[in-house]
Formats: C-alpha cells, sequence, structure tokens
C-alpha cells in the first residue's frame, strides 16, 4: 500500500502544479487576448491580478486586503481600508492590458489594465510587488474610479 | 523618552494635579494633607529629575506643603477654566500616546512586510554619486570674494597655485552625496563638474570655495540588509494610527 502510495506521489504532485499554472476565469477580471503569459510566475501574477479586482468590483474588501503589500496590511487598519473602499463604484469590469516589468527588478511590475463602469472606459495601471513566491499589490487610495 | 521632554511634561502633570486639586481646596495649612506614596514619589522626583536628595523626611514633607502652596496660588491667579482643560487634553493625549508606544514596543515585524516595504520605494535606496571636490576655506567673506572672482579667469592649476603661494587652508572631500551635510547637498544639487560654487557659510568666520572635481554616477542600490533596521524603526511608527484604533476597538468592546 506504502509502495503505490509512493509511486502515485510524484504523479498526483505533477497533476496538483498543472492545475496551479492553470489561469483561472472571473466575472469582473478577465484578460486581453493580446497578452501573453508564460511561466508560473507569471501566471500567479495574471490569477492574483482577476482574483484581486474581481473582489474589488464586488467590494468584497476583506479578501481584497490579504492581496496589499504585507507593509500596508501591518499599518492599515483593515477597517480603514474597507471603508475607503466602499466609497468606490461597484460592479465594474476590468481587463489586463499588459505587463510592465520594471528595468532593473524582476520581481516588480506594472500591470495596465482597462477599467470599464456603465459608459465610462479608462486606462490604468498599478504595481505588483512579488515577495516571498507571492504577488501583491501596490494600494494607492483615490476618490476616482479604480 | 528625551529627558527634556519628560522634565517638562512631569512638570505639567504636577501643575495639572495641583490644579485639581485647586478646584476644590481652600489654601490654608490646615487643609494640606499628604501622605505616604505622596512623600516617596516626591523623593523619587527630586532624586530622579532634579538630581538631588533630600536631607530628611521632614524635609520632604516641608518642600512638598511648599510647593503644594505656591502652585495653588499659581494656579488660581493665572489658570482660568479654558487653561485648565488645555491642560487636562494635553496630559491625556501625552498618556495616551505612551500607552500605544508601549503596545507598539511589543509588535513583531516580518521579513516579508520590511523586504516589501524595500521594493515599494526603490527609488529612495538608490545609490548616490559620489563626489571629489576641493574646499577652500576664507575667514572673511571678502577674501573668499576675492579667491572665487580669481578662479573665473584662471584655470584650475592656476587657482590652485594660487592658493598654495597665498596660504589659503583647502581640504579634500572624497564622499557619496548623502553623506554631505543638508545645507552643502542642497547647494550642490544643481552644480555640474569642473567648476566653483560658493555654498552658504556653514560654521561661524569661515567661508568657503567649493570646486567640484568629479561627479560619479552610481549604479545600483543600497543593499536591503542595510536598510533593514531603519526601515523597521520607520514602519513601526507607521503602525501608530493602525494600533490606536486597535486598542480604542478593543477597549470598547470590553466596555
Amino acid at each position: 500500500m506504502k509502495r503505490i502510495f509512493y509511486a502515485l506521489l510524484p504523479i498526483v504532485l505533477l497533476f496538483l502544479s498543472a492545475c496551479s499554472e492553470k489561469i483561472e476565469t472571473y466575472k469582473y477580471a478577465v484578460i486581453d487576448q493580446n497578452v501573453t503569459i508564460s511561466g508560473k510566475k507569471e501566471v500567479q501574477l495574471a490569477n492574483r491580478f482577476m482574483q484581486y479586482w474581481d473582489a474589488r468590483s464586488r467590494h468584497d474588501f476583506s479578501s481584497s486586503y490579504t492581496y496589499e503589500l504585507p507593509y500596508t496590511q501591518f499599518i492599515k487598519n483593515k477597517n480603514v481600508y474597507i471603508s475607503e473602499g466602499k466609497s468606490t463604484y461597484q460592479n465594474y469590469k476590468v481587463i489586463l492590458k499588459n505587463i510592465n516589468y520594471d528595468e532593473k527588478n524582476n520581481d516588480i511590475v506594472w500591470l495596465q489594465r482597462q477599467y470599464i463602469h456603465d459608459k465610462t472606459i479608462l486606462m490604468l495601471k498599478s504595481k505588483w510587488i512579488y515577495i516571498n513566491d507571492t504577488w501583491y499589490h501596490k494600494y494607492t487610495f483615490s476618490v476616482f474610479p479604480e | 523618552m528625551n529627558k527634556k521632554i519628560r522634565r517638562r511634561l512631569t512638570a505639567l502633570a504636577i501643575a495639572w494635579a495641583c490644579s485639581l486639586g485647586a478646584v476644590e481646596v481652600e489654601i490654608t495649612s490646615s487643609v494640606y494633607k499628604t501622605d505616604e506614596n505622596n512623600i516617596l514619589a516626591f523623593e523619587q522626583y527630586l532624586k530622579e529629575e532634579k538630581n538631588f536628595r533630600a536631607e530628611s523626611r521632614k524635609d520632604l514633607e516641608k518642600n512638598l506643603r511648599e510647593d503644594w502652596i505656591l502652585a495653588e496660588v499659581y494656579v488660581q491667579n493665572n489658570f482660568n477654566d479654558y487653561e485648565k482643560s488645555k491642560l487636562t487634553n494635553m496630559v491625556n493625549r501625552y498618556l495616551a500616546k505612551e500607552q500605544i508606544k508601549k503596545i507598539q514596543k511589543k509588535i513583531d515585524i516580518s521579513e516579508d512586510v520590511v523586504k516589501s516595504y524595500y521594493l515599494d520605494h526603490l527609488d529612495n535606496y538608490k545609490l548616490k554619486p559620489y563626489v571629489e571636490m576641493k574646499i577652500f576655506n576664507f575667514d572673511t567673506l571678502e577674501s573668499a570674494h576675492a579667491f572665487y572672482i580669481f578662479t573665473q579667469s584662471h584655470t584650475y592649476d592656476e587657482s590652485l597655485q594660487h592658493a598654495v603661494k597665498e596660504d589659503i587652508a583647502y581640504v579634500q572631500y572624497n564622499n557619496p552625496f548623502n553623506r554631505m551635510m543638508p545645507e552643502m547637498r542642497h547647494s550642490l544639487r544643481d552644480m555640474k563638474q569642473k567648476n566653483y560654487f560658493t555654498p552658504p557659510q556653514l560654521y561661524k568666520k569661515q567661508y568657503m570655495v567649493t570646486y567640484i572635481e568629479n561627479i560619479t554616477e552610481r549604479e545600483g542600490y543600497v543593499a536591503f540588509e542595510k536598510t533593514r533596521k531603519y526601515i523597521k524603526k520607520l514602519l513601526w511608527k507607521k503602525t501608530y494610527l493602525k494600533q490606536r484604533s486597535d486598542l480604542l476597538s478593543q477597549y470598547e468592546a470590553k466596555q
């Protein structure tokens, strides 16, 4: 029984890693067809981007708070973060349009996104940083559409 | 805490405490009362703040009583209700800050938190240019001005020879830009190399003419290991508002 378990373990792990590299789908956040995503690190970035904006669009700020940079979570009170988020629009759509890596550091990336809400269409960008094998969003509070 | 601030706040707290007493009690020696704790606290205060030891208990009691009477007189003559409230608020604010600081000191800052701050503010940690320059020192503004005019019509070598001939003191200064005095850094901000400039007077009776020999731009950033300690300190300060609201919500929930 033990032998079978150890024999199957690599296959299971391979299957799980393949699953983790899959790009998921979300209601309010999508990736533009022209954006090419390659490698495990970039897939994680795309997934976290969509998870983050989908949560924010649904006004699920408790979830989106966990995607913010560790130091932001450290110094910013969650309740303040949630109350700031509630002043923004809801149910908008976000499309990932472009990925720009920092010239000197591959762990810093600027993601350009299209924001669509009713008749408003905007091009915006935000910073994501790779820390300890996870991508985090750089939070800035703005009264303008996100 | 800074000793000066502590001393000032202790004095403030004593004045405040006296002001509260003054509302209800008349200034007569018969009304004044003290206890063992009060005397011990006063003795400790004298030892810590004034570096003075009272000779006997009798002296202590006497001093305490006299201070109380004088403080009463001062409060009754100089403090109206507005000022009393102002003082109370100041003391409350100080104590609130102290309470938050006490909590802050126990916070552990993880490596991920520090690293994320470093990467997000990477531009702040860019290595500053390396500056090589000669600083000519003068006792009077006139002599500094005369030398500066001389340099404008002569080459660098000629000016240097002139300085040696005239016995003008100069020092060679090779340092990264960020290690300079802020005033010097400010003056140098828009300067180009192979140029003279006269920074503001940095010391009394000392005027300078500075020649920038070379400015070397440096690639890269200050290592994370070197900045860790400073970032931790900075982040620790930045948790103030969060700790304040967390503490308040805890306390309010208990009530």
